[in-house]
């Protein structure tokens, strides 16, 4: 690299082009950061001109109160589906890669969800989970009537279908990086593969699957990221009731119902804690693997 | 290089000019005529209809008015609006988000005072809504009065001609229904179960708060808290509500309850007329079935306060557009099927009404430093809305094997409170 230090003109023209995108990134990056942080130290209620600064109390609370983590169970629901969600859009997208008939319309199918709003999702699968409602009518319909429960409303099943709602709504951002991943490998390594008769499974086996790893290491970090903070689909389709509740709807639970912002505030500390802690541990790992 | 000069210059003359024009603004003079422009924030995105409307019928009454600037946020209008009470610029005319009931000594740092309570008690119903030491910060926009919106034919095929009165007959007739009708007796509105808190001081009158904070007790038997909860956990447990309360909308069983479907729901006054247009029976509103002092009660309350922003420098304007707004000749009061808060407005049946029940106010006068406790108590204890725990309480009537015990449930609320109460002693 060229070391000889920047001439003024050369700096300042830098400095020009990077100060908005600063700008930008201090005023709706940084600084909500900085000022939630803040509040995870102050006992404000969300509207109040008081502040107080109260130390750790509000960490200390968390640390003695066992409740706010217990939360973190209903999450492993949605690491579990993320976990199916990884397979399948895997096992769609290499399917799709190959020569299939009306590869188009699976391809829009799948990916259709993510272009529907969350509250949209809600609406549509209140319906559909409703009693007698589209599910039940397909379980008659199959002869299984004795498996109808009150899909959202039980709490036995009521986290099995918010997890697989979040699944159908996401599986398709994990197909889209594959199917993309795949698309870009060179045709000729399959080509010749399939010349030595390699079939499917080898192909994918030994091709596809070493020359996507980071893509699927992407995928990874993106599912621990998704399932801590799973959010919308619980707090819109049961208000967190019926245990429900991830860690994230919890918080804001705390901050917006109860109006204790400065607790919610460090709850979400801990939470982006967590996460940056997952994310640096699977890194690790993943050094370790190359 | 020129150019780039040039183009900083450009860019910081206009940050420069930007600045200018808020300084501007910010020194303009108070205007002491009902003239010129005034911005009036809102929690209805549905009412643009009226609002122009209205609008027209301002400017003929004050023809110096230039032009009114609607603005509004439909969900969430509390939160909306708290963040935007964080600046100077919140509107002339705004709605008072009743987030902020909970810190009522705050109501004078953003809101103009409009009179002393006792002088405007005289002339208007329900000055309670925002006020502090003796001084009102926001009138109602509409009264509506709060109850059970009922099907009459329903009722009338039960065999039942007389309103219940307590939970019990409450329950017994809920019974009846779903044996002679086989309607869904009550539907408990599972998403917006919050509105309960509207309830409760007619379940323990207007003082409860009080009462729950110096007696460190919130959830023994008779509570109003408590009555509400054993209510619905009574109708959850004997099926006589609907059959999966997670998916059933508000928007559906309101057709259902005009259907006949559904005998009775939980709501205010502002929803008959609407499901009436639905519906060939006979749609009503009865008081909560609870007695105090003999009688059954007529809460009423407000769905949205009206105030002034403390900052804006169009006052006279304000005051003005304010009083019009709450008068029935705005049509407000008509659209959202409930009456003025201006006594002198009411008619013949709304005096009626008022005379014969108690009236209860949904929101009573509360001394500040009792309310602040409560809020911080209620909070504390996550009963500050009552969403979480009537839907916890639906959730252990239909699923006993899943939850705790509903005695449990209440106890463990019970001593919450207790902690509570005396960490804020």
């Amino acid at each position: 690299m060229n070391k000889r230090s920047l001439k003024r003109e050369e700096k300042q023209t830098i400095l020009l082009f990077l100060s908005l995108p600063l700008l930008l990134l201090l005023i709706f990056g940084l600084l909500p950061i900085a000022t939630l942080i803040y509040n995870s130290f102050t006992d404000w209620d969300g509207l109040s001109v008081e502040k107080n600064v109260i130390g750790f109390k509000n960490y200390l609370t968390i640390w003695q109160d066992p409740v706010y983590f217990q939360a973190f169970t209903t999450n492993l629901f949605y690491l579990g589906s993320g976990l199916l969600q990884i397979v399948i859009a895997l096992v769609l997208a290499i399917l799709l890669s190959t020569k299939t008939y009306g590869k188009n319309i699976f391809k829009a199918v799948i990916v259709f969800p993510i272009m529907i709003s969350g509250v949209a999702t809600s609406l549509i699968f209140r319906l559909f989970f409703e009693p007698d409602g589209s599910f039940d009518q397909l379980l008659h319909f199959l002869h299984l009537s004795k498996f109808i429960r009150f899909w959202l409303g039980d709490p036995a099943v009521a986290n099995y279908t918010l997890a697989f709602i979040s699944l159908w709504r996401h599986l398709g951002t994990s197909f889209l990086l594959y199917f993309a991943a795949i698309q870009g490998l060179p045709q000729v390594y399959q080509q010749a593969a399939s010349l030595e008769g390699a079939n499917l499974w080898q192909q994918t086996r030994y091709i596809i699957l070493p020359n996507i790893r980071t893509v699927l290491k992407l995928n990874f970090i993106l599912l621990t990221i998704g399932a801590v903070s799973a959010f919308e689909i619980p707090l819109i389709m049961t208000n967190g009731a019926n245990g429900t509740a991830t860690f994230l709807v919890q918080t804001m639970k705390v901050a917006f119902d109860q109006k204790l912002v400065g607790l919610g505030s460090s709850l979400a500390v801990l939470m982006s804690l967590i996460i940056i802690a997952l994310s640096l541990i699977q890194q690790r790992f993943q050094k370790e693997d190359n | 290089m020129k150019k780039i000069y040039l183009g900083l210059a450009v860019t910081a003359a206009t940050f420069f000019l930007a600045a200018c024009g808020s300084t501007n603004k910010e020194a303009a003079k108070q205007n002491d005529k009902v003239s010129g422009e005034l911005t009036v924030v809102t929690n209805r995105t549905d009412a643009d209809k009226l609002y122009a409307q209205m609008e027209k019928d301002f400017k003929k009454k004050y023809p110096e008015i230039t032009a009114i600037k609607w603005e509004s946020a439909g969900t969430d209008y509390d939160q909306y609006i708290a963040n935007r009470m964080n600046t100077k610029d919140y509107g002339d005319v705004v709605f008072v988000p009743f987030s902020m009931a909970g810190k009522p000594q705050d109501y004078s740092k953003y809101f103009e005072a409009l009179g002393t309570t006792k002088a405007m008690e005289k002339d208007y119903l329900d000055v309670t809504e925002a006020d502090y030491d003796g001084k009102v910060y926001g009138l109602p926009t509409v009264l509506n009065s709060l109850g059970l919106v009922y099907n009459e034919a329903v009722f009338k095929k039960a065999g039942i001609d007389k309103l219940p009165q307590s939970t019990e007959e409450l329950i017994a007739d809920a019974k009846i229904i779903k044996e002679k009708t086989g309607a869904i007796a009550f539907y408990t509105n599972y998403q917006r179960l919050a509105v309960w808190a509207g309830a409760l001081s007619s379940y323990g009158g207007e003082n409860f708060k009080k009462e729950m904070v110096t007696n460190k007790s919130a959830f023994k038997k008779g509570q109003p808290m408590r009555a509400v909860m054993d209510m619905i956990y009574e109708l959850a447990k004997a099926g006589l509500i609907e059959k999966d309360p997670v998916t059933l909308e508000t928007q559906q069983a309101q057709q259902q309850l005009a259907d006949g479907k559904i005998a009775m729901l939980m709501s205010g006054s502002q929803d008959v007329a609407p499901i009436q247009k639905l519906s060939k029976d006979t749609i009503n509103i009865m008081p909560f079935p609870h007695l105090l002092a003999g009688k059954t009660s007529l809460a009423l309350g407000a769905p949205s306060v009206i105030g002034i922003n403390k900052n804006s420098n169009n006052k006279v304007a304000a005051k003005a557009f304010l009083d019009f707004f709450i008068d029935p000749a705005s049509g407000h009061a008509k659209d959202m099927g409930g009456m003025t808060p201006v006594k002198a407005k009411l008619d013949a049946s709304e005096q009626k009404a008022i005379k014969e029940n108690n009236v209860i106010l949904t929101a009573p006068a509360t001394d500040p430093a009792i309310e602040a406790k409560y809020s911080a108590i209620a909070n504390e204890v996550g009963v500050g809305r009552l969403t979480d725990v009537l839907q916890k309480t639906v959730n252990i009537a239909l699923y006993p094997d899943q939850n705790e015990s509903y005695q449990e449930y209440v106890a463990s609320l019970e001593k919450k409170w207790e902690a509570a109460a005396k960490a804020h002693e």
